[in-house]
């Protein structure tokens, strides 16, 4: 496999973790190492007793140190892979030693019970009954929760944004508190993003107008969700906070079998030491994009990593969803075996969005959409998905460019500028990358600004990485 | 254009923050489906609020499938010319650079960009933010950084002010604006400069200046005339005798000393000179008598000698006016004179009643002009007594290669029972090299064989990893070999003698950096990323 040493840091768990493994490219630091097709090891000494044992299984890549630390990956397993990345003459072919195989048996049988113990969930699936009962339990407690919603609504227009003060915040903050425990989060967190944005900025008006008049939208499809269809029920459910669970869509979704090339990576901690991962991915042949969201709790990591610009083969189970785009690893490429008519046939009826890319005249990856098909793919998402903030773009022949004086970075592409969501080191490496030559530049766009997180020009390659 | 001003934000935002109870809602007015579906909703909904709630949500969804950025034109800056250097690869080097300029000491980083320059290799993008900033923090280091940051990288340092030093625009400013507006660093620089190519025209433009400027920086910019010093600055140098400032004059009279026909120090020549008798035997001249004036001369504060002693002068009266004599008169004359080796003349001074006078004087006269023979005799007949200072001050006079012997020496000396005099060998040696040079490699090997044993008792005053960076290339393999066969992981315990790789583990990635860059070959190596 081949891979760049970016897009190694880039699986840190922060960057720390990024810095101690860079830290750890000491020569004498490491013994034993070896590698096979299917993993790398090696022996690496740490600051006292005996070296700790070092293995990655490249299928992930999947760490495991015998260190005690509580980082996943830690910091040996990535320099591990950096010294692999950066040296592959360091590591001898040879036959992994008895610790390496044992671990990579035991994964792959626990891979296979994995497997088989979803064949066995898919065919004996809950008690269907049950499952709709608590359903319609959850529906009657948001249908009242919405209910109030939209009367609250309501008065705060009628009575006038002009009379919201300093006090109005938790006046704000109860109507928030009332819909989580009517079981809608996701209203609640829009709610309360609203009520941070009062008073905030000259814009704030109009501002304020767009975030309860999207809330209103979502009140009215509450209302009238019987009338609609059951990908548009599932994005609605995803807005109340409610997703279907990983076992609901591995069952019922039919699987896109691919050659999957990892288009960016990013890890951002959320509150409470949460930690969110977003994967974009996109089929050589289909042309399909997909987005794998994770989140993990501490320091633990993903257990799969995704090295960025690299592809992997694999199944794909896209939840239901009017514009689909997240979708759960269902299998390796043995799972389910691909062939041309499998590829194409899983759009769904309102994959309107998807069909702008996916009919491509070139369906190869490398082969980027015109600006113009990638904005309308996007405005086809939102049309079908008006709830949905986060789309990949990929810009071919996009330029960074700075601002006069400004701090800011921004990118210039196809005669407009994009202001860029980047740090200010590593937006200066992109600019230095690009010395004002175009990049080929994928990054999530919000409507507003656009995150990058992979570029690729002339001289080189770029990724996302926490360090 | 921003978007919360756009018309139709205009028209539902009165209502909206009146309250749909005391104004009625004007409803924007758009062509097309949304107007359409606009119109529908206002026609259908129970109430003035949803309907503008309904209304703002249908605009807030419009605009994000509209948004598509600002329009706006390419980048005003350009691409960057075109490189004709290969860029270093971003493998296993590119890591250890990274490494380098971003936590290494500058002396380090220089050396590297250093060969990066000699293999005809510039800085690869994705480090050049890197590096202008190191530049930024390191003004030795920006010399060594110019040379490799090739055409992209004085394009990127053009995006930021912080990084005007990289432009090339300030070096390229006309002279004039350049001497009138500069700092004074800047300033003695381009004295310097100009006073290597044309040493008239440097000094008129001193002279020329002098009126307007302070004291200190008189005495800063008429240092810059040593360079090139001829009798052609004798007048300059005169009138700055009698310049207000202390220490211009004290440069002045300095500068003057390395002038022997100039009148000052012809008349100082003969002053000493009455002090001064041969003792002959048959019209031999058997021995030399020096004897202090007996008293101060009128002409002496003229000239800067000062006919009363300071306060906690260690000298009497008469030394005193000796050593004031002695020290305008330059070391050439003495030996000249008397006939005497610079080291007969240490010997024959300390057999006198005027040693401290003579050595001080002379130790003096040496440091404005240094003279290989003389350094040597000092250091050979160190007239410990006589002085307060050790001989590190000659030996810093030296050329650095000169010193190795008398390093070596100090250094063979040491064993395990005594180690003093280690630091004090260390940190010259750091100081006598410029980044990128390194001492020869018997002093190497001879340095990391008694580190060790000092180690053991004591420890470095200078940072390791400074010492590392003077160590002659071909001792630092045996270096990283322990370290690669992981004998470096378990220290002994047992008492024995530690390796010099063990004690300089920690500088262990300083030394790998070295190495890896030493055999950098002048040819281009492919680059990683394109294949």
């Amino acid at each position: 496999m081949q891979f760049s040493a970016e897009s190694v840091l880039a699986l840190a768990p922060d960057a720390a973790s990024a810095k101690a493994a860079t830290g750890l490219l000491k020569p004498g630091r490491w013994s034993a190492l070896g590698d096979n097709a299917a993993a790398v090891w090696g022996q690496c000494q740490g600051s006292s007793g005996s070296p700790y044992q070092v293995q990655v299984d490249l299928s992930g890549p999947t760490f495991k140190c015998s260190c005690p630390s509580h980082k996943f990956p830690c910091k040996h397993g990535l320099a591990l892979l950096l010294l692999k990345a950066r040296d592959a003459s360091l590591f001898s072919a040879e036959a992994p030693p008895a610790w390496v195989a044992e671990w990579l048996g035991a994964r792959a049988e626990r891979a296979q019970k994995k497997e088989d113990k979803q064949r066995e969930k898919a065919l004996a699936p809950p008690d269907p009954q049950a499952a709709l009962k608590s359903a319609q339990q959850r529906w009657k407690q948001i249908d009242a929760g919405v209910a109030e919603l939209r009367q609250w609504l309501l008065d705060q227009v009628a009575r006038g944004l002009g009379s919201v003060g300093p006090a109005s915040a938790s006046a704000w903050e109860s109507m928030a508190a009332r819909l989580v425990d009517a079981k809608a989060p996701g209203l609640a967190q829009r709610l309360r993003h609203a009520a941070d944005g009062l008073l905030q900025g000259g814009d704030w008006p109009a501002q304020t107008l767009r975030r309860l008049g999207l809330l209103q939208l979502a009140c009215d499809a509450v209302a009238r969700r019987d009338a609609l269809d059951e990908a548009a029920v599932a994005d609605l459910r995803v807005l109340l906070g409610w997703p279907l669970d990983k076992d609901a869509v591995l069952a019922r979704a039919t699987g896109v079998a691919d050659d999957w090339r990892v288009l960016g990576v990013i890890q951002e901690e959320r509150e409470n030491n949460l930690h969110e991962r977003r994967v974009w991915l996109q089929g050589e042949r289909s042309g399909r994009r997909a987005l794998l969201l994770d989140h993990s709790f501490g320091g633990r990591g993903f257990e799969q990593g995704w090295l960025c610009g690299t592809q992997q083969a694999a199944t794909l189970a896209f939840y239901p969803s009017a514009a689909p785009l997240r979708a759960l690893v269902a299998g390796g490429a043995g799972a389910a075996p691909v062939t041309g008519a499998q590829a194409e046939a899983p759009l769904p009826a309102h994959g309107g969005a998807q069909d702008a890319l996916a009919a491509m005249p070139s369906p190869g990856v490398r082969a980027a959409a015109s600006a113009e098909q990638e904005w309308t793919a996007i405005a086809g998402r939102i049309a079908a998905n008006p709830w949905d903030g986060l789309h990949p773009l990929r810009c071919a022949q996009a330029t960074p460019c700075r601002d006069g004086d400004g701090d800011g970075h921004g990118l210039h592409w196809a005669g407009r500028r994009l202001p860029l969501e980047i740090g200010q080191a590593q937006g200066w490496v992109l600019l230095a990358l690009s010395g004002g030559q175009p990049l080929s530049v994928m990054g999530e766009w919000n409507g507003q600004t656009l995150r990058p997180l992979s570029a690729q020009g002339a001289d080189g390659l770029w990724n996302w990485s926490a360090a | 254009m921003n978007a919360s001003t756009a018309p139709h934000w205009q028209s539902l935002l009165p209502a909206a923050m009146v309250g749909t109870e005391k104004m009625a809602l004007a409803a924007p007015a758009l062509d097309g489906a949304v107007g359409a579906l606009l119109t529908q909703l206002q026609a259908q909904a129970d109430s003035p609020a949803r309907a503008l709630l309904q209304s703002a949500g249908v605009l807030a969804v419009c605009e994000r499938a509209a948004a598509q950025g600002q329009p706006g034109p390419a980048p005003e800056a350009g691409a960057a010319a075109p490189d004709t250097r290969p860029a270093l690869a971003c493998g296993s080097l590119g890591i250890t650079l990274r490494w380098v300029l971003a936590e290494a000491p500058v002396r380090l980083q220089i050396e590297l960009l250093q060969r990066l320059d000699a293999a005809g290799l510039r800085l690869p993008a994705a480090l050049l933010p890197l590096a202008l900033e190191a530049g930024q923090r390191s003004v030795a280091l920006r010399p060594a950084l110019l040379a490799v940051l090739g055409e992209r990288g004085r394009w990127l340092a053009k995006h930021s002010s912080y990084w005007r030093y990289a432009t090339g625009s300030a070096a390229q400013a006309p002279l004039e604006t350049r001497w009138s507006e500069g700092s004074l660093a800047q300033r003695v620089d381009l004295l310097r400069e100009e006073r290597r190519i044309d040493a008239a025209g440097a000094r008129e433009r001193l002279r020329a200046a002098l009126p307007e400027l302070p004291a200190r920086e008189r005495a800063e910019l008429a240092a810059v005339l040593a360079d090139n010093l001829s009798m052609q600055d004798e007048a300059l140098l005169v009138a700055l005798c009698q310049d207000r400032g202390a220490e211009v004059r004290q440069t002045a009279r300095a500068l003057l000393v390395r002038l022997p026909l100039s009148a000052p120090t012809q008349r100082a020549i003969a002053r000493l000179q009455a002090c001064l008798t041969p003792q002959r035997v048959l019209l031999v001249v058997k021995k030399w008598v020096i004897e202090p004036p007996q008293a101060a001369g009128d002409d002496w504060p003229a000239d800067g000698l000062q006919a009363e002693r300071p306060k906690g002068e260690s000298l009497g009266e008469r030394a005193w006016w000796l050593y004031q004599l002695a020290r305008q008169v330059p070391l050439a004359w003495w030996t000249d004179h008397t006939g005497m080796a610079p080291a007969a003349l240490l010997q024959w001074a300390r057999k006198g009643d005027w040693t401290e006078a003579l050595a001080r004087a002379w130790l003096d006269v040496l440091r404005l002009a240094p003279d290989s023979a003389w350094c040597q005799a000092f250091l050979d007949h160190w007239p410990s007594k006589a002085l307060q200072e050790s001989p590190a001050a000659v030996l810093a006079l030296l050329p650095p290669a000169a010193r190795e012997p008398y390093w070596t020496q100090t250094l063979q000396a040491m064993h395990a029972g005594k180690v003093t005099g280690f630091n004090e060998v260390a940190s010259q040696i750091v100081q006598a090299y410029a980044p990128g040079e390194h001492v020869s490699q018997p002093l190497s090997a001879l340095l990391l064989e008694k580190l060790p044993l000092f180690l053991a008792r004591s420890s470095l005053r200078i940072p390791q990893d400074e010492l590392c960076c003077v160590l002659h290339p071909a001792v630092l393999a045996a270096l990283l070999e322990p370290a690669a066969l992981g004998i470096l992981a378990s220290p002994p315990d047992d008492g024995k003698a530690r390796s010099a790789a063990q004690v300089l583990r920690n500088s262990l990635q300083v030394i790998a950096a070295r190495h890896a860059f030493i055999n950098l070959c002048p040819t281009p190596l492919p680059d990683e990323n394109r294949t």
